[in-house]
């Protein structure tokens, strides 16, 4: 009897404990991110033009397809697609009348009510990311500028993220499988998309008769107990404090420096090219800048691999007749933010100062664009 | 059915308790139509297709048995097998034969190309087959008398836990247990609860976790991997496979012993072994004994054993002779193709020979060594060995197999490195934890006072349960469902 005993304590022991960690919760969308940085969405006339999530920004290119902006007097539209990561949507220590670049940028113009920059960004976008991005908007709305901020440190991540699988209809993906790069973040992609569609569903049962009695039990079991409900919180609780554990044990900290891996620099290179041949071939104006990276402190790239990373791009956007900016060094370490403790120094997110120069350092290049733009102006043919 | 799924857990209470409350003779009827309905909450269609073949062998092995004349009994046995392979053959190798047909072909010019449209393998087909051959063959060897009722015999081969990937058992091991009114035995059941609950987290917890990380290493080309990346995937996909299959095993054995029933264990922590004979007797012993018994000693001309455990622990008379040779060659080509209808398959099944050809080429040198280097020294070359031959198991083709390997051969190739280095560390961070565990698992026992070691085993296993209810999703079917 002392087996069965052991179990049912275990039980006993196992529930009470998975109660207890389920106090906790976790916000997906500010995970490793500091509670000093803020989300800033911007708007003119209450008509958001940034967007840090799949959802927004389905949004925001629909609202601007479907209601474009109209010429007012001698101002005539002008569209500006600018992509970036979290450095693009969020303001550090932020305050009240504090803003992101795009905000700065378009209240620096003579004409800000027709001149549209459309901040597309997501939390450690790679350039994969970017490129399709790039060919969802160009596809839908008519864009006459592009800015690009690249930074090395996403050249680690790969792939597209599950919630793509929502945006590219059949002829994005018809246009990304022009070329060998975009067909194999399609065929990685659709790996990752399955998996993160089998979170969701029981689909290990797919093709089983057991499947609909899984799926039912399953939502009788969350009607239930808020336990059983709770078990995706719980998952992520998990996951994060396995990921806390590793940084503590094996002492890693924003800082730490990263080694690129080969691969994936590779394919989001190819992404950059195939973005940048895209434009060219649709005649877009790209202004490729090199984020701002703090300097007061060791940035956590190995210099040997970053400045050969910098020669490369000096080679290779010039070639696709983009322009490339190197603002590595354009915000002083004062306008950065502090960042929890125990992550360390925050070397992404700058402060509304940060935002203003980078805004700063791009206007004349949408000034000389905007002298040479031709009218009228048409989103691309292929359009679905 | 899946067992990593919570409608499992439901059907095997009810299973379970209906078995205990019932009178002792209805409960190989109640374990039958469990089964079935087991089998048919996959696809009830292959249940009548399952059940009439079974009907066939269960026929055919009362003519062997009652045959007197050894022409004839014969005669009916290559009846039974041909059936059994021959349905083997159809749902499994169809379109492998068809399309190495095409392939000659089109390398003789010839357009060949044959189509014969979807085949669905039914689950468990394979496993199936090996119950059915050996009832059959050893009926005829005359070890064993068959069973006159037909729902018993149909019992004996779809009963739940062990249809679909075994473990495989020999007909005098399990009929007996299921037609006898065994009693409940406490202890006996709260282990077999523990079984399930270790066999889940290890498929839930920790297959069911690697196997994204693996599934995206195997997506890359190999050009564009180094050694210690296939090295990684090698490790990663091991550890899978073997948490995921030892997983399996464990909850089809917990469920069996809930009901009184024993299944001989299949795993026995097989990457510690130090000879390929020693991985043989430790990993998929069942499958290894099966072999041992219908392909390996019958090639070799040697008396066959007859029990499922102990794995490949043979002594053949003369092994480096050209017959026992040539029966390891085919035995592990064989087994190659039954685990999948592919050439990379055959690979992996010829690697292991080659490898136990060496190893018997080479041991009786190495006695002069001292004991510990021996043993030391097998287990790394073992390890690696038999970690390296999931790669033609796991590559999508035999070329991307070839390529692959090369890339550990390839001297140049360890100076880069092409995954996010989480993966390198959660192979070895896994790979460490197994081995930290088994040693705790060996010495733990001895630990005094008592009190304390009960603590931390009801703490660990709390730990389990916990793990288990968080990560419990039928995401994933067992790897071996697909052969």
């Amino acid at each position: 009897m002392t087996g069965f005993i052991r179990v049912a304590v275990a039980m006993t022991i196992a529930l009470v404990a998975l109660h207890i960690y389920n106090l906790a919760s976790l916000d997906p969308e500010r995970f490793g991110v500091d509670a000093t940085v803020t989300l800033s969405r911007e708007s003119w006339n209450g008509r958001l033009y940034t967007a840090s999530n799949i959802e927004w920004i389905k949004s925001l290119v629909s609202d601007y397809r479907e209601h474009p902006t109209r010429a007012q007097g001698s101002c005539k539209p002008f569209t500006i697609l600018w992509l970036g990561n979290s450095q693009l949507h969020f303001v550090n220590q932020a305050k009240v009348g504090d803003h992101v670049s795009p905000y700065w940028l378009r209240n620096s113009l003579d004409c800000p009510a027709t001149t549209v920059p459309l901040g597309v960004s997501l939390p450690n976008a790679n350039l994969q990311e970017h490129y399709v991005l790039e060919e969802y908007v160009t596809a839908r709305v008519p864009v006459d500028l592009i800015f690009i901020a690249i930074c090395f440190d996403k050249l680690r991540n790969d792939g597209l993220r599950a919630e793509f699988a929502s945006v590219l209809d059949q002829p994005d993906r018809a246009n990304l499988s022009k070329n060998a790069i975009g067909r194999e973040m399609l065929l990685l992609a659709a790996k990752d998309w399955k998996e993160a569609y089998e979170e969701e569903e029981n689909t290990g049962l797919n093709g089983f008769a057991q499947k609909y009695i899984e799926d039912r039990l399953d939502a009788r079991l969350v009607r239930l107990s808020p336990l059983w409900a709770a078990r995706s919180n719980l998952r992520s609780l998990v996951l994060v404090d396995l990921y806390h554990l590793r940084n503590a044990i094996l002492g890693i900290r924003g800082t730490t420096v990263r080694k690129v891996i080969p691969v994936r620099r590779q394919r989001n290179m190819q992404a950059l090219e195939a973005l940048l041949n895209n434009a060219q071939a649709r005649n877009i104006r790209v202004v490729v800048y090199i984020q701002p990276i703090r300097q007061d402190i060791p940035i956590p790239y190995d210099r040997a691999e970053y400045e050969a990373w910098k020669r490369d791009l000096a080679v290779m956007v010039p070639q696709h007749g983009a322009t490339l900016l190197n603002l590595e060094s354009l915000v002083p370490g004062s306008e950065w933010g502090v960042f929890d403790s125990t992550v360390g120094v925050d070397f992404m997110h700058f402060r509304n100062q940060g935002h203003k120069l980078v805004a700063e350092a791009l206007v004349p290049y949408v000034r000389a664009t905007q002298k040479v733009t031709r009218y009228p102006r048409t989103a691309r043919k292929d359009t679905p | 059915m899946l067992f990593n799924s919570v409608s499992y857990l439901v059907f095997l209470a009810l299973a379970v308790a209906g078995y205990w409350l019932l009178p002792p003779r209805w409960r190989v009827y109640l374990t039958l139509a469990a089964s079935l309905l087991f089998y048919a909450l996959w696809r009830f269609e292959f249940v009548l297709l399952i059940s009439f073949s079974a009907f066939v062998d269960y026929s055919f092995s009362l003519k062997i048995h009652s045959e007197k004349r050894p022409i004839w009994r014969r005669g009916w046995l290559i009846c039974s097998l041909s059936i059994n392979l021959g349905l083997l053959a159809y749902f499994k190798y169809t379109h492998f034969l068809l399309d190495n047909v095409s392939t000659l072909g089109a390398m003789l010019g010839r357009d060949w190309v044959l189509h014969v449209g979807k085949i669905i393998l039914p689950i468990g087909i394979s496993f199936y087959t090996f119950l059915s051959i050996s009832y059959t063959l050893d009926v005829y060897r005359r070890l064993f008398v068959p069973v006159r009722n037909f729902w018993t015999y149909l019992t004996y081969v779809m009963f739940w836990p062990h249809m679909i990937a075994g473990p495989i058992l020999r007909a005098h091991e399990l009929l007996p247990q299921l037609t006898g009114h065994g009693k409940f035995d406490a202890e006996r059941f709260a282990d077999g609860l523990r079984k399930i609950i270790f066999g889940l987290f290890l498929k839930v917890v920790l297959a069911d976790q690697l196997a994204p990380f693996v599934d995206d290493a195997f997506l890359v080309a190999p050009a564009q991997l180094g050694a210690l990346d296939v090295w990684t995937m090698a490790f990663g996909f091991g550890l899978q496979i073997y948490f995921d299959f030892c997983g399996y095993s464990m909850i089809a054995i917990g469920s069996a012993r809930l009901l009184g029933i024993e299944l001989p264990e299949n795993f026995n922590w097989p990457y510690l072994a130090t000879s390929p004979r020693d991985f043989w007797q430790r990993w998929h012993i069942t499958l290894s004994s099966w072999i041992r018994d219908y392909l390996y000693l019958p090639l070799c001309g040697v008396p066959f054993q007859d029990r499922s455990r102990g794995g490949l622990e043979v002594n053949v008379v003369r092994p480096s002779s050209a017959r026992s040779s040539i029966a390891l060659l085919i035995t592990w080509f064989l087994m190659g193709l039954w685990h999948g209808a592919a050439w990379r398959f055959a690979l992996w099944g010829v690697w292991h020979a080659c490898f136990i050809w060496l190893y018997r080429l080479v041991s009786p040198r190495l006695s002069v060594l001292p004991s510990r280097v021996q043993t030391f020294g097998g287990w790394v070359v073992t390890l690696a060995v038999s970690m390296l031959a999931w790669i033609p198991f796991r590559a999508a083709t035999l070329h991307d197999s070839l390529a692959l390997m090369g890339r550990v051969f390839d001297v140049h190739a360890y100076h880069s490195m092409g995954f996010r280095e989480n993966f390198y560390l959660i192979v070895a961070v896994i790979f460490c934890g197994m081995l930290a565990i088994h040693f705790i698992a060996k010495y733990g026992a001895n630990v005094r006072p008592m009190l304390l070691r009960h603590a931390v085993e009801t703490t660990a296993l709390a730990l389990v349960i916990s793990s288990v209810y968080i990560f419990l999703r039928p995401i994933g079917q067992f790897i071996y469902f697909q052969f």
